[in-house]
């Protein structure tokens, strides 16, 4: 143990700290640190990302049914069929590797076909649910002032949202010309649309920013007051 | 068998995934549907370890080819070395026992979790950080206050970056940030919504239906 940290806590705040000024070089030009760092965060993504679909998605729906097939072990009474037919999955997933074999790649549109329209049936029902039901109930809603939050509610949410909807929904229609009242109304839609991208666009930065703010934390609260205790963090 | 089997195998899914939307009553409908639903997550799987192939293939290819070389030695380093260390101890901050480890190391710190929170976790906020200083920049260079809309546009980016910092509340910032996020962006998010479902419904069921077939690749 030195200053409170064991070993591989203190390895850890080095490889951080180190990682964290190799990706900030690349301010000054493209270099072959930041290359090095660059790469490093691919490698381990790509590996963390196999290895939490190993233990997420096999071993809990795939690899413990089947060995408790194969192996006589317990199995809930109605699924013994269910768990056989794990083999149908097992079997498209494997159909993904015939890519790699020029006479056997065509193969493989099995497990995309399967992908595809499960994606399409889930886009389907979601997309409709929540843009198609929902959105239009929560924009449509009763503009009595009696009901709830008064003349401020339907004055400066309420009534500016069913407005500001429709106007865009206007802007996105193009059956019509863009002329007179629909002109006028498309126009107001772009307003929207505009202060829309506007909030993104700050919302984007500021996150960034707080990011960055994060990584100055520590590699000066945490990093550089552990060694030297310069830094302390306000309390 | 190329062209009909995989537009049956779409077909069946997207009905599969539909009636699971519809039913759920414990029925044998609802258990095959919510079955189905269930492969679909095993084979997404299958695609992580496709993609993850594909990475090592082409990087194989062109460390090869003598393309950056060294790091594309590095990369192929970290990632089996990330991948072989989950696959044997586990994804959790402890090592529990596994299949693998046959409870040899329990209890341990795992190292693929000092991995992930010493490497993966501090390269990717610095990575996006990182962004913020050329998102400024061409921010700075494009926005040009020459139309109404780009002076709607600015405004709302300056007021919605003043409501976010300490001393927003004492220029009254915050407020009128709240009433932006909550108003004009909402009723223009919905608006995009609607648009976007509308066409992404349409897909899907010309997907489902077999009208659209480009995914099937161009022979089919």
């Amino acid at each position: 143990m030195l200053l409170g940290l064991v070993w591989y806590q203190h390895l850890g705040l080095w490889v951080a700290a180190i990682l964290t000024l190799a990706i900030f070089s690349f301010l000054y030009k493209d270099n072959p640190v930041y290359k090095m760092a660059e790469h490093v965060f691919v490698g381990v993504a790509a590996g963390y990302t196999l290895a939490y679909a190993f233990w997420s998605t096999f071993i809990p729906n795939l690899y413990r049914p089947l060995a408790n097939l194969f192996s006589g072990g317990e199995i809930k009474q109605g699924e013994l069929l269910w768990t056989w037919m794990l083999l149908i999955p097992a079997l498209l997933g494997m159909l993904f590797f015939a890519r790699f074999h020029p006479r056997f790649g065509w193969l493989s549109r099995w497990s995309i076909a399967f992908m595809v329209g499960a994606f399409a049936g889930l886009s389907l029902t979601g997309k409709f649910q929540t843009d198609l039901i929902l959105q239009p109930a929560a924009t449509f809603v009763n503009l009595n002032p009696a009901n709830d939050g008064g003349w401020n509610s339907v004055l400066l949410i309420n009534l500016p949202i069913l407005l500001g909807v429709l106007a865009c929904l206007t802007y996105f229609f193009f059956s019509k010309p863009h002329t007179g009242f629909i002109g006028v109304t498309a126009r107001t839609g772009i307003f929207f649309l505009m202060a829309a991208f506007g909030a993104s666009f700050g919302y984007t930065v500021m996150a960034r920013i707080s990011l960055f703010i994060g990584r100055l934390q520590f590699l000066f609260w945490q990093v550089a007051n552990e060694y030297t205790h310069l830094f302390p963090p306000p309390t | 068998m190329r062209r009909t089997v995989p537009l049956v195998i779409t077909f069946i899914a997207g009905v599969a995934m539909i009636v699971s939307f519809f039913v759920n009553d414990g029925t044998v409908l609802s258990v095959a549907s919510s079955k189905v639903k269930e492969w679909g997550i095993i084979i997404a799987g299958f695609a992580v370890v496709l993609g993850t192939g594909n990475i090592v293939r082409v990087t194989l290819h062109k460390a090869k080819r003598g393309e950056d070389r060294p790091f594309k030695i590095v990369l192929l380093v970290c990632l089996f070395a990330t991948m072989f260390l989950g696959l044997f101890f586990g994804i959790d901050k402890e090592i529990r026992s596994t299949w693998m480890n046959f409870g040899m190391f329990e209890r341990e710190y795992n190292p693929f979790y000092w991995i992930y929170f010493n490497i993966q976790l501090p390269l990717g906020a610095t990575m996006f950080s990182l962004l913020v200083f050329y998102i400024t920049s061409a921010a700075y260079r494009a926005f040009r206050v020459r139309s109404i809309e780009a002076g709607i546009l600015l405004t709302t980016a300056v007021i919605v970056m003043l409501g976010q910092i300490p001393i927003s509340s004492a220029i009254g910032a915050d407020k009128v940030m709240a009433w932006i996020m909550v108003v004009p962006n909402v009723a223009a998010k919905r608006a995009i919504f609607m648009g976007a479902a509308m066409g992404i419904a349409s897909m899907s069921l010309k997907i489902i239906l077999g009208i659209e077939r480009s995914y099937l690749g161009g022979d089919s």
